[in-house]
């Protein structure tokens, strides 16, 4: 089966963040960038099931040159090649991102999209849902298991849900998006990484696509959280709970 | 000259990098704590499966050749991560499989350097005896010829890796009337006369593993004694199909495994460095942090010179080494001897920094300073590598 993986370039979630003294966004002189964790999950578990089903996983990264980077890494953990859309730098709204994936589906025709329920950058959680819309097809959103029939081309998909866990079945092609607990992602070896530079990487330049990724969304100012504010000792219970009743965290 | 790695380089390091901080740096402190020999030998499984025990040796025999200085710059992580797997790593490719690499018949290497590669094998060195290790031309073990076999005799030492080892390299003394006239045998009354490297099988008959040493620092790799009771070996496990080289043999692979030696003593630094500036920033005394205090500052500058100027050492004889320079072997001592020196006041340094804290168990600096001792014993002290840097020196002024 063909397995269509995402591979966000997102800050190394250990690295610090500053923001550029204008507020204009990061501050990315300083930082690591790596794939984004939950299109880590996605991808690996498009590896597994290519390990068990045959096929090809293909890695798709949006963004500038430099996402080359997280491509080379997916195809070292063994994915088979990898596209790039060139956007030149520009920005992107959650929507332009799905409409660009739902162009690269419409050529790749995979029997199944695998991506990260959210990217740990900007934590929209939009972009799977907005793909299925866009292409009609099922979805199976927060997965944490995933077994694919491939006779009866469905795929029965587990969700944490609030109360438990949620059983959903799709049919193929669908659109899955990835949680935490789905697996445990490899690393990539050595050989692996010797073997990447000679995979397919193709770039598509986002003009060629002809989508209109124009965005509905405009980003106005990036602010940095509030510095934590210093706390306070109390002597006793009754104190605290005083002082829990002055700051409104008791309701009473 | 540039320094510049390849994109491909560069992803290897920050995996790797992540793989020793992930999946070997978590287990360093129990590793130490309580000496186990199936968790040493699941780290080197993890290193075997990402490539890293067969990455310098040549491909044609299951490894991936990379250049030295790729391997040692990658090393530098795991050794910051956890010494102990680090050295036992390190005797594996480097004492072990590269000696094979390095001195083995054409069916020595295709028999052997796979499995080693894979870790399917782990590699031993036996070089030091009870009664010799810097003067190691007094080996004491003898081989003796019988028919198509060697009978061999005697005690070797500290052997990293004896007591998970499957391949051993003995070196052994043959007897003086060796036919070979090209070895060092032609003058019997040399004391390198006969000396020879074998092969020899976890499972041959007579080699007996002793029981682990309790150590200072260094706790997680198994070091042992190994006993050469009649252990019979096979004609064509002779290392390299001749006697009488084994010396010469082994110092070249000294050569390479010293600037091993270099990055065990790096890595330490370095995790002394990161641990000391987190501290530092954290603990305050007469209400500042005692990083805004100039003694603890210089203490911090002292970690990050060893660093840098270690790095560019370790690299410098690693590219000595790719590149096939004379003066690799004399630069690899150079590069052991200094940052050695320089980690053991490093890491006491770094233990000062934390005061009473670095004195209790649990404290990762007071690991590092227990570990950091051997980078100035393994693979030669400092007293034997200043010998090696002089006697090159009076080479060239023409003293000798
Ligand atoms: C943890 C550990 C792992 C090891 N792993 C291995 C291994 O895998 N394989 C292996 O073969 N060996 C191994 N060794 C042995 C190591 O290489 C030797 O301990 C080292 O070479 C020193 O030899 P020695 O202990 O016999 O000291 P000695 O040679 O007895 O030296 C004692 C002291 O005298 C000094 N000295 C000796 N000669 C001179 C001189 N001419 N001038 C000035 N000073 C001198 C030495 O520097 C030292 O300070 C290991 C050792 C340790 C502790």
């Amino acid at each position: 089966m063909k397995i269509l993986v995402t591979a966000k370039r997102t800050p190394d979630p250990y690295s610090k963040i500053k923001l550029k003294p204008d507020g204009s966004g990061i501050d990315t002189s300083n930082i690591k960038f790596v794939i984004n964790s939950f299109d880590e999950i996605a991808i690996e578990e498009g590896l597994r099931k290519k390990e068990k089903f045959g096929g090809e996983v293909v890695v798709v990264s949006i963004g500038t040159q430099e996402c080359v980077e997280q491509i080379r890494t997916a195809l070292a953990m063994g994915a088979d090649r990898g596209i790039l859309v060139d956007t030149g730098g520009r920005y992107l709204d959650q929507l332009g991102v799905a409409k660009i994936l739902a162009r690269i589906v419409e050529d790749e025709k995979p029997d199944l999209v695998i991506l990260g329920k959210q990217a740990i950058d900007d934590d929209a959680n939009q972009v799977s849902q907005i793909l299925a819309e866009l292409l009609g097809w099922p979805q199976a959103t927060f997965a944490s298991k995933v077994d694919i029939d491939l006779n009866s081309k469905k795929a029965v998909v587990e969700r944490e849900v609030d109360g438990g866990i949620e059983v959903d079945e799709v049919s193929l092609p669908a659109v899955i998006s990835a949680d935490l607990r789905l697996n445990q992602p490899r690393y990539a070896s050595l050989p692996g990484i010797m073997k990447a530079r000679q995979k397919p990487l193709k770039t598509v330049k986002i003009e060629d696509l002809k989508v209109d990724v124009s965005p509905s969304v405009e980003v106005l100012k990036f602010e940095a959280p509030p510095q934590r504010q210093g706390g306070k000792k109390v002597k006793d219970v009754d104190e605290l709970i005083q002082a829990l009743k002055e700051s409104k965290v008791l309701p009473f | 000259m540039e320094f510049l790695w390849s994109d491909e380089e560069k992803s290897l390091f920050s995996e790797f990098e992540r793989l020793c901080r992930e999946k070997i740096e978590p287990k360093a402190e129990k590793l130490d704590r309580e000496p186990s020999l199936s968790l040493i030998r699941e780290n080197l499984n993890i290193l075997a499966d990402f490539g890293y025990l067969g990455a310098p040796l040549p491909p044609e025999y299951g490894g991936l050749g990379l250049k030295w200085v790729t391997y040692f710059t990658m090393s530098e992580y795991l050794a910051k991560a956890c010494a102990s797997t680090y050295l036992s790593a390190m005797a594996h490719t480097l004492l072990c499989a590269n000696f094979i690499t390095m001195f083995g018949t054409e069916k020595q290497k295709r028999k052997y350097l796979p499995e080693l590669s894979q870790g399917k094998l782990i590699g031993v060195l036996c070089a030091t005896e009870p009664g010799c290790g810097s003067d190691l031309a007094a080996l004491k073990t003898k081989a003796v010829r019988d028919g198509n076999y060697y009978i061999i005799n005697g005690t070797k030492a500290y052997a990293t890796n004896g007591p998970i080892g499957d391949l051993f390299i003995i070196l052994a003394r043959c007897s003086e009337n060796s036919q070979n006239s090209e070895s060092d045998n032609k003058n019997p009354k040399s004391k390198y006369s006969g000396i020879t490297a074998f092969i020899v099988e976890r499972e041959t008959p007579g080699l007996i593993v002793g029981t682990p040493y309790d150590k200072l620092g260094c706790r997680g790799s198994p070091t042992s004694d190994i006993f050469l009771d009649s252990a019979k070996v096979p004609v064509e496990n002779v290392l390299g199909g001749v006697e009488g080289y084994g010396f010469k043999q082994v110092m070249k692979v000294f050569d390479i495994g010293r600037v091993g030696m270099a990055v065990y003593s790096l890595g330490i630094v370095s995790a002394c460095l990161e641990e000391s500036i987190r501290y530092s920033k954290e603990r305050y005394t007469f209400g500042k942090p005692i990083a805004a205090y100039e003694d603890i500052n210089f203490k911090i500058v002292d970690m990050q010179i060893t660093v840098d100027m270690g790095r560019s050492i370790v690299l410098r004889s690693a590219w000595a080494h790719d590149s096939g320079s004379e003066d690799a072997g004399v630069l690899a001592s150079c590069a052991k001897l200094f940052i050695a020196e320089r980690a053991t006041k490093n890491a006491s340094d770094a233990l000062q920094i934390f005061g009473g804290l670095g004195y209790i168990k649990g404290t990762k600096v007071e690991r590092l300073y227990r570990d950091v001792k051997l980078g100035e014993i393994g693979e030669g002290t400092n007293e034997i590598q200043r010998r090696i840097i002089f006697k090159r020196l009076t080479k060239e002024f023409g003293y000798s």
